[in-house]
């Protein structure tokens, strides 16, 4: 159980604080409601090329690291198809010093042209990186165009290609600002050693004076039901066949997503779990297989992706995951299997709550999602899930129409 | 309320840190366990610790293999029944071999414990390693490695451990046959040598209850301990220095290390060689990335580092740049390296480099878990809290004519090995 409160300022500032005296830190998270979801098709890796620029000074800070390791602290950020989120922890008797920088970057930027220019060449080397320089590198950016033709998850928050990240401008970079990074549309969480009359009082002197803004409603083309499975097959320069096979499924918050989480446990979670001991270990047809679900806000994805052993054919490798997730839909799971998957979410959850940062950083998630006090009724979700649930989910998801297929193969040369 | 901006927040750099001082018990087998009792949640985490890192095996992979096929397996319970007992209870076992020391850590939420800890006791005492596991073994972590040959961090690091280490027991050069030569027999007699109740210890963090404490004491207490082996007679010395390029024709960016044979946590010059090391390479506002990364644009990460070994250490650079700056990106490299030995660091560098230093070393003695992880890193090097107690009085004192000192003294062009992997 996570005890926390929340208040909101005059101009639209959501504060959650929670309190832990065990540890010597203070955290605060803040999460933008803007991720790569939110760009124009055109310009694609825009809320993460601006995430970088969110650390190249703001309007009265010129350096935003520097006088955050000058009070002992450190900080880093993410974007997703979804959100970006910016955290940092410092030595709780410093925290206002994460109220002054954070304010001053959500009141504005300091837009250098230098910054700009640098960081479009960083995020060009973090493209090359991790998409293109690296076996299986661009899968995702193979597998998403060919999952979603009208919603923005089409695109990977790295981008959609190299080209629209160098093509960036200024004025691009001022119109985002502008129009996500407000108050109204930021929720702030504080936790740790720290009182609420400090949290409170910073965030009426640092947040407070950032003038109010309308946030604007999120109208996004909504993904048709597929109605013909989706297949592509490409060759590449690796050294093993692989299959990534996906179904679509629901959003974030509706009450299937947790059985989805507990279907992808079932089959690839541990050395217990189905797709492991019958795929990697009995039958030799994978070296390694993974069932997840893709988390998104908006209707998502879940996965099966495994690396073929040599030799095996992939249309019989591709069969036996049909077999394995159809299976949910033709037979009921066991009870002593569907409470073992809820033991873990247990374990996963309680540990999970050990570390202030996942703390602060959840909490602000599901107040995203709606309401921070989700994260606390989670452990009950899960287990409140019956096994007829999870065959009903199956069947109304898992058909060969609703599913793409990539076959990522070695090239021809090396088979 | 009127506010300047301008003007940054008051702020202390006096923090208080926890020690890291164990409760330490004899068990009746004279096996000692260390206790952190601290943390809310009805957990905990166990960590055994054994002498059977790399630098003990007599092939290259000996030691991986052992440590991961501890758990596949025993002479009471098959590979089978261990995954689904853990798995049911919801229990995550760890498995690590590092270059001097292997490990198993159980996280186990407490009230699972009697049924979780067993297992652990079971394996590390009688695991059989059998064939097919091994064969299975064998086949999906070549694989894996074939996969990681492509990627030219990967391979970097492999060459570059080679080219510090050859000829001595920390030299472990990975290829593809090293994974079809391990045999059942090899794997086997480590265990035996290496694991088994040799010279081994026990760590217990989290919310330890007396419940909790005494199936801890009786579980390790009634193992047969065994003594530890002799060590192998090890000589540090410094080679000078190597180049090599290891050309990947389509690469769109290549793998640099820059880096040398160095001493361990005992040696008087570690601390000081930790605060030149972080203004060069190790923080977000390190030179390298403020040039590399920041002013340049030439690299999406570039950090350096100095690793501490039982009888040896190393420091090291490592970053990818673009195939067509790798060339300007070592000269870079070579010319922070130089500033560093000719002109002293300045006075709010250094002193903003040792307050994130502290405050670094506070967020990692944050709970329970953090505070084991400090504990182990220093217990086989003979140290105790004292050692952290000296690095922050030492980080608080530190001059700058003595860092320029250590860049004289450690940091020669002509004693560092560079390696490319890609193209130049």
């Amino acid at each position: 159980m996570i005890k926390f409160e929340r208040f909101t300022l005059a101009n639209g500032l959501k504060v959650i604080y929670h309190q832990d005296k065990s540890t010597p830190l203070v955290c605060m998270n803040i999460l933008y409601d803007v991720g790569a979801r939110d760009e124009h098709p055109e310009h694609t890796g825009f809320a993460h090329l601006f995430e970088h620029l969110m650390f190249g000074g703001s309007v009265n800070i010129p350096n935003y690291d520097e006088p955050l390791q000058m009070v002992g602290g450190e900080n880093n950020a993410f974007t997703n198809n979804d959100i970006t989120n910016y955290y940092l922890t410092l030595p709780a008797d410093n925290a206002e010093t994460a109220f002054w920088l954070e304010s001053d970057r959500m009141l504005s930027l300091a837009f250098t042209p230098k910054s700009l220019e640098v960081q479009r060449q960083v995020v060009i080397e973090e493209f090359k990186q991790r998409y293109l320089n690296q076996p299986y590198g661009d899968v995702w950016l193979l597998l998403k165009p060919l999952a979603y033709k009208v919603h923005p998850y089409q695109w990977n928050t790295i981008g959609k290609e190299i080209s629209h990240i160098e093509n960036a401008t200024m004025e691009e970079v001022k119109d985002f600002f502008k129009k996500f990074y407000h108050p109204a549309n930021a929720i702030m969480v504080v936790a740790g050693n720290i009182d609420l009359a400090d949290v409170k009082l910073w965030s009426e002197k640092w947040f407070g004076p950032i003038a109010k803004q309308t946030k604007i409603e999120r109208a996004l083309p909504i993904e048709p039901t597929q109605t013909e499975a989706r297949k592509l097959v490409v060759h590449r320069d690796v050294p093993a066949n692989s299959i990534y096979k996906a179904w679509h499924i629901c959003k974030r918050t509706d009450k299937s997503y947790h059985h989805f989480d507990l279907i992808s446990d079932i089959l690839s979670n541990g050395k217990s779990s189905r797709l492991y001991l019958s795929l990697v270990k009995e039958k030799k047809l994978f070296t390694e297989i993974n069932a997840y679900v893709s988390g998104d806000i908006d209707n998502g994805l879940f996965i099966v992706s495994g690396k073929l052993t040599n030799g095996t054919n992939v249309e019989v490798a591709e069969k036996e995951i049909d077999t394995a997730v159809y299976q949910f839909v033709n037979q009921k799971l066991a009870e002593n299997e569907l409470q073992k998957v809820k033991n873990k979410v247990e374990s996963v959850l309680n540990f999970s709550n050990t570390n202030v940062l996942n703390k602060a950083m959840n909490l602000a998630y599901y107040e995203l999602l709606g309401d921070a006090e989700m994260l606390n009724r989670e452990e009950e979700n899960y287990a409140n899930i019956t096994a007829d649930d999870i065959q009903l989910t199956a069947k109304n998801y898992f058909t060969e129409n609703n599913s793409v297929t990539l076959h990522y193969l070695m090239n021809e040369a090396k088979a | 309320m009127t506010i300047n901006r301008l003007q940054a927040p008051e702020y202390t750099a006096d923090f208080s840190f926890p020690a890291i001082a164990p409760e330490q018990q004899l068990l009746a087998n004279d096996m000692p366990l260390y206790v952190i009792n601290a943390g809310s949640q009805a957990l905990c985490k166990i960590e055994m610790v054994f002498n059977a890192g790399n630098f003990y095996e007599p092939s290259a992979l000996v030691a991986n293999a052992t440590n991961a096929l501890l758990r596949e397996g025993t002479a009471k319970q098959s590979a089978g029944e261990i995954a689904e007992l853990l798995d049911y209870y919801g229990a995550f076992l760890e498995t690590s071999v590092y270059k001097d020391k292997a490990s198993v850590i159980l996280y186990s939420l407490n009230k699972h414990l009697h049924k979780t800890l067993p297992v652990m006791i079971d394996l590390m005492q009688h695991a059989i390693f059998p064939e097919k596991e091994l064969a299975l073994y064998k086949t999906n972590q070549k694989q894996k490695f074939l996969v990681n040959q492509q990627k030219v961090d990967f391979v970097a690091r492999n060459h570059f451990n080679a080219m510090l280490f050859k000829d001595t027991p920390y030299d472990q050069f990975i290829e593809a046959k090293h994974y079809d030569d391990l045999s059942q027999s090899q794997l086997q007699s480590f265990f035996k040598e290496r694991y088994a109740g040799n010279g081994m210890y026990v760590v217990i963090a989290g919310n330890i209850s007396n419940d909790v404490l005494s199936q801890v004491k009786e579980a390790f207490g009634a193992i047969l301990v065994k003594e530890t082996l002799a060590t192998k007679p090890y000589q540090n010395n410094v080679a000078g220095r190597q180049e090599l390029l290891i050309e990947k024709k389509d690469a769109m960016q290549s793998a640099i290390r820059i880096g040398r044979r160095l001493f361990n946590k005992n040696h008087p010059d570690y601390f000081g060689m930790q605060i030149l090391n972080t203004i060069l390479g190790g923080y977000f506002g390190s030179r390298l990335m403020s040039n590399i990364r920041e002013d340049k644009g030439y690299t999406y990460g570039i950090g350096s580092g100095v690793a501490s070994l039982l009888h040896d250490g190393f420091f090291y650079i490592s970053t990818e740049v673009g195939v067509d700056v790798t060339t300007a990106t070592l000269t870079e490299i070579y010319k922070e390296i130089e500033i560093l030995q000719q002109s002293k660091v300045g006075d709010d560098e250094l002193n903003l480099v040792k307050n994130y230093l502290l405050g670094t070393f506070l967020r990692s003695v944050d709970g329970p878990f953090a505070m084991s992880e400090k504990f182990t890193s220093i217990k086989d090097y003979g140290l105790t809290n004292e050692f952290y107690k000296a690095y922050v009085n030492y980080i608080k004192q530190a001059k700058a004519d003595d860092l320029t000192l250590l860049a004289q003294k450690y940091l020669n062009k002509n004693e560092l090995s560079q390696l490319v992997v890609g193209k130049i």
